[in-house]
């Protein structure tokens, strides 16, 4: 009897404790199976987008700014005014030059896991695919004052995604 | 003898009910979702204020963001960041990162990224002025400018009414100033700053914790200011090197 009564004064204080706890720590984790919204927009829809989760810059989530953009129609200013246009290539997120596992930007052959080195993998390379990095031995020709890089029989469009330059396989420019 | 056990142990367990029940107490207004220092908000005030004052500005700002690799290691990245502003329509910035070595220049008609390592720039047509551009380049591009927040407050807008929960943390010194330190909760991020006090209620230090990932990753600025400097205007023109290539930008679909 007397012992009974030791337990219970003993598990009480443990109960309440427990249930403080998990008052307290449950509050700071909800929203967090919602869309993952990946922070570094600067790599938002370009091929840099695989495997590198950064923290965001701004206090205003994506949603205020385009809110802002769209009221203020600035999405598509002058488009057509005769500085530059965008590119319009459609680039697919077909990445086959990633980034290794410490982030750094790894060039096409090398991150497909081609032993035969780059000079294969740009041979083969699809129309539409990216590299964050071009295999060696490229030269620069300026077409219509937009640069491409031409390597062996490909040619690479270089185009900036976010801030970060990325090159897009593309057919020989006219 | 039980007796005596009896009282020691039911002593022992009011005294752990008094302690838990503390903690409790104090959390119940933040689980309730709204919570708002008064000081807090009036530190945040007068650094917004403080903000709509400027017109030239230079911010220079220490950053270190955090960048998740292999599935889950935090690797601390580094920029030094210089911005040039004058309001309303003119921008320089020069990013020193890791990685990158880049500049914007914005001449109220039309935003120019260059990559200085690599040579590369491209140039679009942007909207009239700083503040729209910068809402501009993130849309359309995917572009976060670094003091975006900052820059934006300057020019009037005012993100202060979002706010649902703000507490002041107190005292506290950044480069040797005297801060008031605050910290203020959103859905997906909690973001902490640090602002002068006396005459320039600036930022100081920002930190941003963004909660939408399981790592948590954070953004940490150390900001200084410059609220009167001599610019140079062929700053806001880019002119190319002779060895520079011109790209194109990469446009997010809308």
């Amino acid at each position: 009897m007397k012992f009974t009564v030791v337990i219970v004064f003993l598990l009480f204080p443990v109960l309440l404790t427990a249930g403080v706890q998990r008052r307290g720590g449950g509050g700071g984790r909800a929203g967090a199976a919602g869309s993952v919204d990946r922070g570094g927009a600067a790599r938002v829809g370009g091929a840099g987008s695989v495997n590198r989760d950064v923290s965001r810059t701004s206090i205003r989530s994506n949603q205020d700014v385009n809110r802002n953009v769209t009221r203020n129609g600035d999405f598509n200013t002058n488009v057509n005014r005769n500085v530059d246009v965008d590119r319009d290539l459609h680039v697919d997120g077909n990445v086959y030059g990633g980034y290794d596992r410490w982030g750094h930007p790894v060039a096409a052959g090398a991150a497909a896991g081609v032993a035969a080195g780059a000079a294969a993998a740009a041979t083969t390379a699809a129309l539409g695919t990216t590299v964050a990095v071009l295999p060696p031995d490229c030269s620069t020709v300026v077409v219509g004052g937009i640069g491409y890089s031409q390597c062996g029989s490909t040619w690479y469009q270089p185009y900036y995604s976010g801030t970060t330059v990325q090159y897009a396989v593309v057919g020989p420019p006219q | 003898m039980n007796r005596r056990i009896i009282l020691i142990l039911s002593i022992w367990c009011f005294s752990v009910i008094a302690i838990a029940q503390t903690p409790r107490a104090r959390q119940k207004p933040a689980d309730k979702g709204v919570a708002i220092d008064p000081r807090a908000m009036a530190a945040l005030s007068k650094m917004s204020d403080s903000l709509k004052t400027l017109k030239s500005f230079t911010i220079n700002s220490e950053v270190s963001k955090d960048e998740i690799v292999d599935s889950n290691m935090k690797i601390q990245k580094s920029a030094s960041n210089e911005i040039v502003v004058h309001l309303p329509d003119r921008l320089f910035a020069h990013i020193k990162s890791d990685e990158q070595d880049l500049q914007f220049i914005y001449d109220g008609d039309t935003l120019t990224l260059y990559d200085v390592a690599g040579k590369h720039y491209a140039t679009a047509p942007a909207p009239p002025t700083v503040s729209r551009t910068l809402d501009a380049v993130q849309a359309r591009y995917g572009i976060v400018f670094p003091m975006a927040d900052f820059i934006q407050m300057s020019a009037q807008e005012n993100f202060l009414q979002k706010i649902t929960d703000a507490g002041y943390i107190g005292n506290s010194y950044i480069d040797g100033a005297e801060c008031d330190h605050v910290a203020v909760r959103q859905p997906d991020v909690d973001w902490q700053v640090w602002i002068e006090k006396g005459p320039t209620p600036l930022p100081r230090k920002l930190v941003i914790t963004t909660k939408t990932q399981p790592t948590q990753p954070q953004f940490i600025a150390r900001i200084k200011w410059d609220t009167d400097p001599s610019i140079d205007s062929n700053l806001f023109t880019f002119t190319p090197p002779a060895d520079a290539v011109r790209i194109k930008f990469n446009r997010l679909s809308k």
